[in-house]
């Protein structure tokens, strides 16, 4: 018989899908399987700060001897590492924080400088710092020229005291395509005017100190090429909305994709005026802002291009918003917003979002409990809306906040086993909805939704019993994280705007209640500080977890 | 515009040619000798295999051409496999051989893509020994070298 397994090439290629817990046995099959499955192993590295004392990590002549397979570098700590260092040359990402940047030993830059030289395939850099330290000036004016293919460049909480290093950040951003700058310090602003930063299609910019609004248009106004931006200023600044608009959708003519969570906007009805200055929109997430009818207004000459809208802690978003952008929207593929009411979706038309993947919203019906038939309704209908989302990957229905108000109710006699059409399923999440679950509906869900591995909520409102469900649906696999029920669901819900009338203006009233939420997410704006930086994005790499995750494949 | 294609053993199939395109083999084949009625021969390729792969790129006919790229590590895509799929791909080993390395001749990356998928999934959760008995490979290490390998995993075991 001819093998796939003869071809040594072959082997290498299936190597690519094989987890890396399974490698850790093709290796120890035969030899032409140990050659071409060891460099696998070793793509992806994390060294903890305390890697010499850490059992789980491997013996530094292993290391040394593995070197060249490293393609994403993790280091917490380089000390002691240098004759692993000196053997690492194919670098793709180099992820670097912890205690040994934030303190830096004398030569820990020239080390690291070293090590980008030797590297010139690297395409991505993570640096993460506490606000005292930052990258050495010679350390960024060595990345162009040693890393021609160095496309991505994230750092978090660096501190830039001197000219010279903001100066080589310029030059090495004007080669980037994708930067993220957060929570970041400069002591000198940098003078954006005198860059073009031709290739930038992606740009974080967050929180920057030290940069006034005027500097980051500035910036935004040199990428030519910007397609994506996530922008948002340090708290009591205010956004620049006139001059972004209009300056950047000029001087950025690609820009389509805005993620602004958390910027102060000082009227109401700025969120529309940001989205009528861009002449396409396929994402916006926005976070604190209050959604008014004038800006859904203005969302709705983009509804044929929207992809992906964020705007699940916005203020003043109405039921009736959300099913309209579900009728409107025919290339939504995320959709993330506060609350529907099963009422509006029974009255309205099918939805065209049909390409959807994460759907969240919670879903709610009519307050009434005597009339039955039209909870009934409201149930089958929402589960016949949702059986055509056959894309759907991610499912949150349920409320965030506990009450007894009836939700999207998972059980047969209310119809759940329309969902059998959503095959690629992987997480429902059920929120903190009153559910009353059978076991029959629960081996429904385990049975038809093949695809399923996380299931979230509380299946029945005794603890006891809701235990009892999970624990069936853990014992097929599943992922259910424990959920506190709680002693009782609240009986009356504060009505909340949604529950108002459509197309009543009500903004005033509600002034006091923006303004308290407002502080609070402010508030926890701060609790970040501290965190460690996490590459963002799709292509994260992800071999820490890799790593980390070995044991529990 | 059909195609023809011929087997290994002289079977010839016709396919529409955004079909059989799905094969860069294939689509280069075309482009370099222009719009031709005789046959594409496919030698290495036997006739149960190729209405395999045919019936795989029917199906996908109208789904984006992927775009080779070495960088991409399939591991940190989500690894779901379409349904569809993965039934086409129950079959017997000596076929989902055979398709994986038509696949690799015919050069379609997503019939490649699904075989070694599948190939690793068989894999999943296997000891080397499971893993010789399943594919029928031969031990070739000596008692020495199966010892060093099982001291420079040891690390990596525990976790």
């Amino acid at each position: 018989m001819t093998s796939p397994f003869d071809l040594p090439e072959m082997l290498l290629y299936i190597a690519r899908f094989v987890d890396h817990k399974d490698l850790l046995a093709c290796v120890r099959v035969c030899r032409q399987w140990k050659e071409s499955f060891t460099p696998h192993i070793w793509t992806t590295v994390i060294v903890p700060e305390a890697w010499e004392s850490s059992p789980a990590f491997p013996p530094l002549d292993l290391l040394q001897k593995n070197a060249r397979f490293v393609r994403e570098l993790t280091l917490q700590t380089s000390q002691g590492l240098s004759s692993f260092l000196e053997n690492c040359s194919s670098l793709k990402t180099l992820v670097v924080y912890g205690k040994h940047v934030i303190e830096p030993q004398p030569g820990l830059w020239v080390e690291l400088t070293d090590l980008i030289r030797r590297n010139p395939l690297l395409e991505w850099i993570v640096l993460g710092f506490d606000r005292t330290s930052g990258p050495s000036a010679s350390f960024l004016q060595a990345l162009p020229e040693a890393c021609p293919n160095l496309k991505r460049y994230e750092s978090s909480r660096g501190k830039y005291n001197d000219p010279a290093q903001v100066e080589a950040l310029m030059r090495a951003f004007s080669h980037m395509s994708t930067v993220s700058t957060r929570y970041e310090e400069f002591a000198n602003s940098p003078q954006f005017k005198q860059w073009t930063f031709p290739r930038l299609y992606e740009l974080t910019l967050k929180d920057a100190k030290g940069v006034c609004t005027q500097s980051q248009v500035d910036f935004v106004s040199r990428c030519p090429n910007l397609r994506h931006l996530k922008w948002s200023l340090c708290r009591e600044t205010m956004m620049p909305v006139q001059e972004f608009c209009e300056r950047v959708p000029t001087a950025c003519p690609l820009l389509c994709q805005l993620q602004m969570d958390g910027c102060g906007l000082p009227d109401p009805d700025d969120v529309g005026r940001l989205v009528d200055s861009l002449s396409r929109l396929e994402l916006l997430s926005l976070c604190g802002n209050r959604i008014t009818n004038r800006t859904f207004s203005s969302l709705g000459r983009h509804f044929g291009t929207l992809q992906s809208l964020d705007v699940i802690d916005c203020f003043y978003v109405k039921s009736w918003m959300v099913q309209q952008i579900l009728e409107n929207c025919p290339n939504l593929i995320k959709l993330a917003m506060p609350v529907l009411r099963m009422r509006d979706i029974v009255q309205g038309k099918d939805w065209a979002a049909v390409r959807l993947r994460h759907l969240q919203v919670n879903l709610v019906q009519t307050l009434s409990t005597t009339m039955k038939s039209v909870e009934v309704e409201e149930q089958w209908t929402t589960f016949e809306r949702l059986s055509k989302l056959t894309q759907l990957r991610h499912l949150a229905v349920g409320s965030r906040s506990w009450t007894r108000r009836e939700g999207l109710i998972f059980r047969m006699d209310c119809g759940v086993d329309q969902l059998k059409t959503l095959t690629k399923l992987r997480v429902l999440d059920l929120g903190h909805s009153c559910q009353r679950m059978e076991e029959t509906d629960v081996a429904w869900i385990t049975t038809h939704l093949e695809n399923l591995i996380k299931v979230e909520g509380v299946f029945y409102p005794d603890a006891q019993r809701h235990e009892e469900l999970a624990r069936r649906m853990r014992l097929l696999g599943m992922d259910v994280p424990v959920a506190d029920v709680p002693e009782t669901f609240f009986d009356n819900p504060v009505l909340s705007d949604w529950e108002d009338d459509d197309e009543e203006d009500d903004e005033d009233e509600y002034e006091d209640e923006y303004d308290y939420a407002y502080e609070e997410y402010e508030e926890g704006e701060e609790t970040e500080v501290g965190t460690i930086p996490v590459p963002q994005g799709s292509n994260v790499p992800n071999a820490g977890v890799e790593i980390e995750d070995a044991g529990t494949h | 515009m059909p195609v023809v294609l011929t087997s290994s053993d002289s079977e010839t199939f016709t396919v529409d040619k955004e079909v059989a395109e799905r094969s860069i083999l294939i689509k280069n084949m075309i482009e370099d000798v222009g719009e031709s009625d005789s046959p594409i021969p496919l030698p290495n390729v036997s006739s149960a295999v190729l209405k395999k792969v045919i019936e795989f790129c029917d199906h996908h006919r109208n789904d984006p051409i992927q775009v080779q790229d070495e960088t991409d590590d399939p591991r940190k895509r989500s690894n779901d496999i379409e349904e569809w799929d993965m039934k086409f791909m129950q079959v017997d080993q000596e076929m989902l051989f055979e398709i994986i390395l038509a696949a690799n001749y015919l050069d379609i990356k997503t019939l490649l893509d699904v075989g070694c998928t599948t190939v690793a999934n068989l894999i999943k959760g296997k000891t080397p020994e499971e893993i010789r008995k399943l594919f029928n490979i031969v031990n070739d290490f000596t008692p020495e070298e199966e010892a060093q390998i099982k001291k420079e995993n040891e690390w990596a075991e525990d976790r």
